[in-house]
């Protein structure tokens, strides 16, 4: 195929009047629940039983971690559990939980 | 606000409105943005004037009514402005779609027919902040 025909326009299917959804405008599915604030989003949602999860990262830019002591984290009030992973090379990942 | 009152007593007092509104009373339609004044998306109407709800304490708006996107509906129908922005697809993701149409609805009622000026300084977050102003700059003349 020639640069030419890659460049042209594709060809335009002829008009069909008779198509009732392409080239139509259709409106979006969602978007009167968005016009009235029904819409839910992630942080709208509130279930039974639900807690809330903290991600607590290293302060330090470039450091091995040798230990992880979580007794003072566990020992705050509302604190469920406090779970980090140790695998051999694996860098730790180290979770607090808090309800809401 | 769809209440009519609100018993001070209900909700704590060391939140911002943006909690009060969605945490205490439930009224999610407001959203929890950027917590610093930026974004626009907790932007709720005190006493008529558009106003960044993660910005007031409680106690600072006691006196004062409170309207949120709930509370926008007139007799079952929905603004014209709100129909608008349904039928074009105004609202992407919508996250800052109530905030935006608050501040739109609260210009045409001073301004039923507002000039392109007015349109952009109500659709900045403050006059005078860049970058909504640019975000939310109108199409070249319609």
């Amino acid at each position: 195929m020639s640069k030419q025909q890659v460049l042209s326009e594709p060809e335009t299917p002829v008009s069909q009047p008779s198509y009732r959804v392409i080239g139509t405008p259709r409106p979006k599915v969602d978007a009167y629940a968005k016009v009235t604030g029904r819409a839910l989003y992630a942080d709208d949602i509130l279930l039974p039983r639900m807690v809330y999860g903290r991600l607590l990262r290293s302060p330090h830019p470039h450091a091995r971690i040798l230990s992880i002591d979580a007794s003072r984290a566990l020992a705050l009030p509302g604190v469920l559990a406090v779970d980090y992973r140790r695998r051999s090379a694996a860098p730790l990942r180290y979770f607090a939980f808090q309800p809401g | 606000m769809s209440m009519e009152n609100v018993e001070k007593s209900q909700f704590r007092y060391t939140i911002t409105l943006l909690e009060v509104l969605r945490e205490d009373l439930g009224l999610i339609g407001t959203k929890h943005g950027c917590e610093l004044g930026e974004c626009r998306a907790c932007t709720v109407l005190i006493d008529g004037q558009p106003s960044l709800s993660c910005l007031v304490l409680p106690v600072e708006v006691q006196e004062s009514e409170i309207t949120t996107i709930e509370g926008v509906e007139t007799n079952g129908h929905l603004h014209p402005l709100r129909e608008t922005f349904a039928e074009l697809g105004a609202a992407q993701c919508g996250y800052c779609t109530p905030g935006i149409l608050l501040s739109g609805i609260a210009l045409l009622r001073h301004h039923p027919q507002p000039t392109r000026a007015q349109m952009q300084e109500a659709l900045a977050a403050v006059p005078g902040i860049p970058g909504s102003t640019r975000q939310w700059k109108l199409p070249p003349s319609a």
